[in-house]
């Protein structure tokens, strides 16, 4: 069996690739390795809001109504418009400028960083995040020609999301026969083989707190404390938004991992949870399992239901 | 004939019993087909013995069996 591990800077944080085969040499896998790299480099190039020349900042700039746009950006803006759809609404790429008035602007520096107890205790109460006013009235739309539309003053952030699909479309490309796991920042896309763990990190001390074994598909984690400053009035504010209010959303979770069949799948519902508040979470991460952490502190697992595998008789009658 | 009676009732009484057990675990919050015993377990932070995913921006083994010792993450970005 080989080993090939590659990790490199990406959108705003790391990405990292595991991959595994007992067929391929090392040279083989590392080259599969780069094209991964490739991959999620061009993913960060077309949709990060940080580069003065992405497309998606191309998007947002541009005052025509309908725009062109690359089949990446249009599955883009259809993953997006997914999103808010299967959250009813929480989880909603379009609150660029809310985010903005908050004052998260410029790409993230770790200097900013508040302390995440002083800002739960200055915190409002705690309470679920709901869906904007105007959710289900078609901010984002491709049309028959394959150009993005938008509802005027709606622009496109499509944060975590972009890292799910980036995972998902690297992990998409490799050839059948690699184990793989494959990162972009804290949104994992694994599979090929034999189950993996996955290590799930405390959004306080960056420990490890649990392991997840996922054989196949996405884990995600939707946390507050990574990006969390400290505004000129003294207030605090994060980068996770409630669209119910425009303000950053406190519910008594300061991160959620959630596991899915894919990354960008297991990103949202971790953005779900973490919106949802306890109460809610538990109940959306019960399918495939997940983790909670709490803001006292506490970390909660939600196991996956026990699946019991039978042999199969094909397999069976073989090994007899 | 009769003799079966006193078969059924106690197949029916241990049925009973064992049913009432796991009515009692179900209610107490642990629930028998889940293994872990708790809906939602609490654990304590402890610390990663290593908090990257490779060794480094590149590295590779090969060996007839890999261990996981820094298995990928996640974590809140």
């Amino acid at each position: 069996m080989t080993r090939v591990d590659l990790t490199f800077p990406s959108m705003g944080g790391e990405a990292a690739v595991r991959l595994e085969s007992a067929a391929l040499d090392r040279p083989a896998l590392e080259r599969l390795a780069d094209g991964v790299h490739a991959q999620v480099e061009t993913v960060e190039a077309a949709l990060s809001r940080f580069r003065p020349g992405s497309e998606l900042n191309e998007l947002n700039a541009d005052p025509r109504h309908a725009v062109p746009a690359s089949p990446l950006l249009r599955r883009t803006v259809a993953a997006a418009n997914w999103a808010a759809e299967r959250s009813g609404g929480l989880v909603d790429a379009t609150l660029l400028g809310e985010l903005e008035r908050h004052g998260y602007e410029e790409s993230w520096d770790a200097i900013r960083r508040a302390d995440i107890e002083a800002a739960l205790a200055a915190a409002p109460p705690r309470r679920p995040a709901g869906p904007a006013r105007w959710h289900g009235e078609g901010g984002l739309s491709i049309d028959a020609e394959g150009r993005v539309r938008r509802a005027p003053g709606v622009r496109l952030d499509p944060g975590g999301i972009a890292k799910g699909m980036a995972a998902d479309l690297a992990a998409a490309a490799l050839p059948p026969g690699v184990r793989y796991a494959v990162a972009c920042g804290g949104d994992v896309a694994v599979g090929g083989g034999e189950p993996w763990q996955v290590a799930v990190r405390s959004a306080r001390s960056d420990a490890e707190v649990h392991r997840l074994h996922v054989r196949s598909g996405g884990v995600a984690t939707s946390g507050i404390a990574a990006r969390i400053w400290k505004r000129p009035d003294g207030s605090y504010a994060h980068h996770v938004l409630d669209p119910a209010t425009g303000r950053p959303a406190w519910t008594g979770l300061v991160a959620a991992t959630a596991v899915a069949d894919s990354a960008l799948e297991a990103e949202v519902l971790a953005k779900m949870a973490l919106l949802s508040g306890p109460l809610a979470a538990r109940r959306l991460l019960r399918r495939r399992g997940g983790v909670l952490q709490h803001d006292d502190g506490r970390i909660e697992v939600v196991p996956a239901p026990t699946v019991v595998r039978l042999p199969h008789p094909a397999r069976r009658a073989a090994a007899a | 004939m009769s003799s079966w009676r006193p078969l059924i009732a106690g197949t029916v009484g241990l049925f009973l019993v064992i049913l009432a057990f796991l009515a009692g675990q179900l209610k107490g919050g642990g629930d028998p087909a889940l293994g872990q015993s708790r809906a939602a377990a609490t654990q304590q932070a402890t610390p990663a013995p290593q908090q990257d995913f490779g060794g480094g921006p590149r590295g590779s083994e090969s060996d007839s069996s890999l261990p996981d010792v820094s298995p990928p993450t996640t974590h809140q970005s």
